[in-house]
């Protein structure tokens, strides 16, 4: 084993179970992690897999496949953000204009008192 | 017939000009709605005293939502024809009545303004400005299947049942298209009017850069892949 390889397992242990305890999600995306995770792992501790599965698919380099998958799933990660951000900003318009329109002044309120006929 | 009309005017940092531009549509007879955009210069003071309906964001959202926010109140308020307004005095509230006469004979459901329906009017409009709005319309066209001569005027009218369809996602510059896109999606019938524009040094500093154009092609696109 390589200096790296345990190096890399403790981080990825860390950020995997740091996800898990910390972070409530739905069970899908605990799925999801626990399942990147150990794929992670997998690669870490034996990295002549990558070369196997690189040259299974036509590609030169294991570390390429990785490079390939990883790039992949940073922009799905990116369009799942987008997407969630996009909600949040509709809700925030939807309470922004809830807020605006029950302090909303009518016409006869924005008219001086005195147009009103009322004594000021 | 004015008494019926709601003129949206959605507002951000119009100070020097919005009390002119709200005291000429009341003037014309038509009830005013404001939406002031958490406008940061004096724009509310500028309000103060007029006979208009105004609502005031707590936050920034942009053009789209102010007239959202906009087209809402006036529904609530009995509107049967509600109009969109520039607030920047570039609008010529004259061509009010031009644009609500089709849906008065029935034969609209959605009047929308044009800079180019008469050949004098295009010289108005700055060439660069000229030749961006033609790209505009030809990609609306792509995009909505509504080829219009005009992709981007802010003059618009609905009745009431035209407006109480729309529900503007589009915060930003998109909703201009958004709007076509829904008009589309509703099947309701639209036609064009024109309009005269009075561009201004300060109407066409405050006007939106072409960058902005960009924007509006990406949001479009994301929400056709993510809506």
């Amino acid at each position: 084993m390589k200096p790296i390889q345990p190096i890399l397992l403790s981080l990825l242990g860390v950020i995997v179970i740091s996800y898990l305890a910390r972070v409530k999600t739905r069970i899908w995306d605990r799925v999801v992690v626990l399942a990147i995770g150990t794929a992670a792992a997998i690669l870490v501790a034996q990295p002549d897999w990558a070369n196997t599965l690189a040259a299974a698919v036509g590609v030169g380099r294991g570390v390429d496949v990785v490079l390939y998958l990883g790039f992949l799933g940073f922009l799905l990660l990116f369009l799942m953000m987008y997407v969630e951000m996009r909600n949040l900003r509709w809700q925030l318009t939807v309470v922004v204009r809830e807020m605006a329109l029950h302090n909303a002044r009518t016409a006869s309120e924005q008219l001086p008192a005195t147009s009103q006929g009322k004594q000021v | 017939m004015t008494q019926d009309v709601y003129v949206v005017i959605p507002a951000y940092n119009e100070g020097p000009v919005i009390r002119e531009t709200v005291q000429g549509v009341l003037n014309a007879g038509y009830h005013v709605v404001v939406v002031d955009d958490c406008s940061q210069d004096n724009t509310a003071q500028q309000l103060e005293g007029l006979a208009a309906h105004v609502v005031r964001h707590p936050v920034n959202l942009g053009q789209g939502a102010a007239l959202q926010t906009g087209m809402t109140l006036a529904l609530r308020l009995g509107a049967q024809r509600v109009v969109h307004f520039d607030a920047d005095g570039q609008h010529d509230v004259r061509d009010i009545a031009g644009l609500l006469a089709p849906l008065e004979r029935g034969e609209a459901d959605v009047v929308l303004g044009s800079r180019f329906l008469r050949a004098a009017d295009q010289g108005a409009v700055p060439f660069q400005r000229r030749m961006l709005l033609r790209l505009a319309v030809v990609f609306n066209g792509l995009v909505t299947g509504l080829w219009l001569t005009d992709a981007h005027n802010g003059l618009r009218a609905f009745t009431r049942d035209a407006a109480a369809h729309l529900d503007l996602r589009e915060n930003r510059s998109a909703h201009a298209s958004e709007i076509l896109q829904q008009l589309r999606r509703h099947k309701l019938r639209c036609v064009e009017a024109a309009t005269n524009i009075r561009y201004t040094q300060y109407s066409l500093r405050k006007g939106q850069r072409g960058w902005a154009a960009l924007e509006v092609v990406m949001d479009l696109m994301l929400r056709r892949l993510f809506p």
